[in-house]
């Protein structure tokens, strides 16, 4: 690919300069990190499973929330997707222009988990210019009718306000408003009618809600009448955390008349989850959420025609139909040995078939040599430098995202340079001197550098390539962080075949879709349950929708701890 | 707002939002500059990214006696009006963070960052300088400073955007860059047309803008109360940016203008770019638009000054480790981000030399317009001191040793243009700032972190 034509999203920037690593005594535990501690206790952890598992499944998911310690997610933000969702949902305007928000940092590549969503400094100012945005346009005289669906004319100004306010407010607040939110709201289209008229007091109202915390936050308060460290959430709230965690956006008119009736089963909740990981909206977002996962979601800001972009579009594809399809499963998603290519992308792989036709059509990729969704174009290209390939950032993303394994910060006295491009050198070889010595053995040797190398048949750009540097290619090694995956490798191919059977690596994807849907991580307590959803998905009738639905019936998804102090 | 000023709001109020008659818009004037004994003290800031190109920048010459650089060519007309600086060090850049951010956090601050937790991002730890200088002014403008951005985002997307920030209130408060020439113009200039009355139906959805936020941060209370001490925390975060926005609504009716003032119309900048799935394709719209939005932020900087809406002012173009490829330039062998050419590693210094010349155009063309108003007995450039920055010395240094600023303008606050000033590391950007510092009026003798500089300005510049 030539540099000058693709113009790159810049996370890649070449200063991402990645540098040894102080491990100190944390290699000694070889794979430490974040899910060592479920290593002796899933039973069905090494894929088998099958019934079984199931049934051990059962006990786990229909635990109480009394029943053990579980964790407290703070309150949540709306991130700028579902911000914008949820605005062209309430607003029932598809049309509606989307509105730039500041972006806050994001955690395990997600920006869903409540201890990222802090205020930055514009965010709220941005939230006031978007309510501006939308309530001119919602109340201009052409669309006004619209927006209050209640005739002026006949039924009156006040009254179709008190019933606006009503409704609106039901919908923006995804629950009825309080008798003193009525009241409050009503009293302020008073005052606003008084002085500016009835068009701007309606205005007003609609600024009044975009900029209530109750919109723009999830606070969660439990049952009125619940008691304990953990209770149980209301039916409002559990149909807020399902739709946002499926569909980004506030509940659509099913879920929310369930929720008013007060029918949100456990059960009832699992099938709405199965119903909307099957819309166009559900599938959507949990395509954006595997980007997110894989860290590569930067690709989809790129132009539309730039070989980026339909690196995130195949990717999308991929994860459609390996992963979100009804049989779809982890195995296949990590091991497939197709990807779908539009005429840019075959041409520019250059291993694939020559494609006659537009749009992206589904193609075998070549036999034996890169598999799976981690060899697609998207993730090496995203883990690299501009002019050179970065083994060392890809066996850090593979070890953060595949195995929830993470590492410690990098010194900050140590000089982080990515190696210079040097003559008969291949970039193996020069990362191999330049991460070598005792500083840095400790993290480089066995941690981050053999996954990594694994990659080095993909160049910077994301393309196969046999040699590097006019020598051919090594992309063999051993796998020694995982705990029930290790062994040689010879390449890419072999390597994900290898992972696609962990158990380690299905239990931090159910790990993953839970820090998503349920806005933090998993405490200790609550590691054996996701033992149980890792032996669920990989046994013979595991998939990822049942994985969905699984992950709505924990405690820890219809519960929440409360809030006792401490860091948000 | 000065006690002796008219509260153009309890007006409004009074009058129903309804008949503003000049009288009273006049009444409510800040007090005019040119109606003052001295004309008014500006600072404007300007910030481009990622260093220079030495051999297209340094003049050869002696301290009077200089030719301008390739780089530099587009200032010929105000070479008397223009300091260059060499052997200048940025001495609170360290060097265990990445280059940018520290560049951004450090430049107008003059005191050492810390690490704020996140890689390739780093926290500022006290005030800017033209922060302090609006604080202390004796003039209350309709804002107290002004931070344009031209397309300023930061390189990534996961970390606090501090290469995106120059200015700061104080650690920790920094005041972001305004990238949307429409919405800098609705925070600075809206209704601002001298002569003319205020245009009723904007100002009377202005105040109900204002009431919904009062409302919102009443109403929040109840909500607030029910909240654990965490989530108390995050709302209270929340609730103190909305009560600061409540203030600058409550002050973003005109309060007219002075004597350079020219009606400035709301800015006719491109629309935004989508994707067919409707999010904002960022690169397709920044690279093209580039231009055409830097335009209009100078045209805006140059009203808010006019009308005097403000006196300090920063203007950042892209942000630090800027990416956009610069197609608008023609002549480019390549389209590369900005930033990758400077680390590609190889011979890209053609390009970035005219990238940088577009950039020093762009200077030109705001000394242009604002030498093109008179004021008082000369022009608006020679009461408005341009400090031109960038966060890092040069492309391939990513260093903080020679720094390669500039200072443009500014005569009538002293400053002794036409010069080029190798100070061989004598002096520090410290040092440079105590110097603006006395330029604007204020006789302080160090700024920042009193050991990063030599306790006194550079010598001769001012005065």
């Amino acid at each position: 690919m030539s540099r000058a034509i693709h113009e790159r999203e810049v996370t890649r920037l070449t200063w991402v300069l990645l540098a040894c690593v102080s491990c100190g005594g944390a290699t000694s535990a070889g794979g430490a990190g974040g899910d060592g501690a479920t290593a002796g206790n899933a039973a069905g952890a090494n894929g088998g499973g099958g019934p079984g598992a199931a049934g051990g499944g059962g006990a786990t998911l229909s635990r109480s929330c009394a029943a053990g310690p579980i964790g407290s997610t703070a309150m949540r933000r709306l991130t700028p997707e579902e911000y914008n969702n949820t605005l062209r949902d309430l607003l029932e305007s598809p049309g509606l222009p989307w509105m730039e928000l500041a972006r806050g940092p994001e955690i395990w590549g997600f920006d869903t988990i409540a201890e990222a969503q802090v205020v930055p400094p514009r965010l709220v100012d941005e939230f006031e210019q978007a309510a501006d945005r939308v309530a001119t346009i919602a109340t201009a005289t052409a669309n006004l009718p619209r927006l209050l669906k209640c005739d002026v004319a006949a039924t009156g100004e006040d009254a179709c306000a008190r019933r606006f306010i009503a409704d609106f407010g039901r919908r923006a607040f995804r629950r009825p408003l309080t008798t003193d939110e009525t009241s409050r709201f009503t009293t302020f289209y008073g005052q606003q009618k008084a002085t500016a008229g009835f068009g701007d007091a309606i205005y007003g109202v609609v600024l009044a809600f975009l900029q209530s915390p109750s919109f723009l936050y999830r606070p969660e308060f439990g049952e009125a009448a619940a008691n304990g460290p953990a209770v149980p959430l209301s039916q409002h709230e559990v149909a807020a955390r399902l739709s946002y965690f499926l569909t980004a956006t506030m509940p659509d008119a099913a879920l929310a008349a369930d929720a008013d009736a007060g029918r949100l089963t456990t059960d009832a909740v699992a099938a709405h989850a199965a119903r909307l990981a099957g819309t166009e909206q559900g599938l959507a977002t949990m395509a954006r959420f595997h980007r997110r996962w894989l860290g590569v979601n930067a690709l989809a800001a790129s132009r539309e025609d730039s070989v980026q972009y339909a690196m995130a579009q195949e990717l999308d594809a991929v994860v459609r139909e390996a992963a979100l399809a009804p049989a779809g499963r982890l195995d296949t998603l990590l091991a497939a040995d197709f990807t779908y290519a539009n005429q840019t992308l075959a041409a520019f792989y250059r291993d694939l078939p020559a494609l006659a036709g537009a749009g992206f059509q589904k193609v075998a990729l070549p036999s034996d040599r890169r598999l799976g969704a981690l060899g697609l174009g998207a993730f090496a290209a995203t883990y690299t430098a501009v002019d050179q390939s970065n083994p060392v950032r890809r066996g850090r993303a593979l070890r953060e995202r595949l195995l929830c394994a993470e590492l410690p910060a990098a010194d900050p006295n140590v000089d982080a340079v990515v190696p210079m491009i040097r003559p008969n050198l291949t970039t193996r070889e020069r990362f191999a001197a330049a991460t070598a010595g005792q500083a840095c053995d400790s993290c480089h040797l066995v941690l981050l550098n053999p996954p990594g190398y694994a990659f080095e048949n993909f160049g910077p750009d994301g393309r196969w390539r046999f040699t590097d540097n006019g020598k051919p290619v090594d992309a063999s090694g051993v796998l020694e962080i995982t705990e029930d995956a290790n062994g040689p490798f010879a390449g890419q191919a072999d390597l994900m075949r290898r992972l696609a059977k962990s158990g380690q690596v299905h239990r931090c994807y159910a790990r993953q879709f839970f820090r998503h849907a349920i806005g933090r991580d998993a405490i200790q307590e609550e590691l054996p349950d996701l033992a149980v959803l890792g032996a669920r998905l990989a046994a013979g009738d595991g998939s990822v929708r049942r994985l969905m639905s699984d992950v709505t019936r924990l405690a820890s998804f219809r519960c929440n701890a409360a809030d006792t102090g401490g860091a948000p | 707002m000065k006690p002796t000023r008219v509260d153009r709001r309890a007006v409004l109020r009074g009058a129903g939002g309804i008949a503003i008659g000049l009288p009273w818009l006049e009444a409510m004037q800040a007090p005019r500059a040119h109606a003052q004994s001295a004309a008014p003290k500006r600072l404007l800031v300007f910030f481009h990214a990622n260093g220079v190109s030495r051999p297209n920048w340094f003049p050869t010459g002696t301290e009077t006696d200089w030719a301008l650089p390739p780089n530099l060519q587009p200032l010929a007309p105000f070479k008397d009006q223009l300091v260059v600086f060499r052997g200048l060090p940025n001495r609170a850049g360290v060097t265990t963070l990445n280059a940018h951010p520290v560049g951004t956090s450090t430049l107008l601050v003059g005191r050492k960052c810390v690490s704020d937790g996140y890689p390739n991002s780093a926290a500022a730890t006290g005030i800017s300088v033209d922060q302090e200088i609006a604080n202390r002014l004796p003039i209350r403008t309709r804002l107290p400073s002004l931070q344009a951005g031209v397309l300023v985002r930061s390189p990534f997307l996961d970390i606090p955007p501090t290469t995106e920030w120059i200015s700061f209130g104080a650690a920790n408060k920094p005041l972001p860059p305004e990238n949307d020439p429409v919405a800098l113009f609705d925070r600075a200039l809206v209704n601002v047309t001298p002569g003319q009355p205020v245009d009723p139906a904007l100002a009377r959805r202005q105040l109900v803008r204002k009431s919904a936020v009062d409302f919102v941060l009443t109403d929040a209370a109840a909500l607030r109360r029910r909240l654990g001490q965490r989530d108390r925390a995050r709302l209270d975060q929340h609730l103190t940016a909305l009560t600061e926005l409540e203030k600058r609504l409550a002050g973003t009716i005109a309060d007219g203008g002075s004597l350079g003032c020219l009606p400035p119309s709301r800015p006719s900048t491109p629309p935004i770019l989508r994707r067919s799935d409707g999010t904002v394709d960022f690169l397709r719209q920044n690279n093209d638009n580039y231009p055409a939005y830097g335009a209009a932020q100078i045209d805006l900087l140059v009203q808010a000054f006019a009308c005097d809406v403000t006196r300090v002012a920063t203007l950042t173009w892209g942000g630090a480790g800027e990416f956009w490829t610069y197609r608008w330039v023609p002549g480019l062998s390549q389209y590369i981000g900005h930033h990758d050419l400077t680390t590609s590693g190889i011979s890209t210094e053609p390009d970035l030399a005219k990238m940088k010349t577009w950039t020093m155009t762009q200077l030109a063309a705001l000394a242009g317009k604002l030498a093109a108003l008179p004021e008082g007995n000369g022009t608006m450039l020679d009461n408005t001191l341009i400090l031109s920055v960038t966060e890092i010395d040069w492309i391939y240094g990513h260093a903080f040793a020679d720094m390669p600023w500039l200072l443009l303008g500014g005569k009538n606050l002293g400053v002794r243009g036409g010069r080029f000033l190798d100070l061989k590391g004598t002096r520090s950007t410290n040092d440079l700032l105590v110097s603006i510092l006395n330029a604007m009026g204020f006789p302080d003798t160090t700024f920042g972190d009193p050991a990063l500089g030599t306790g006194g300005p550079i010598p001769g510049l001012v005065g």
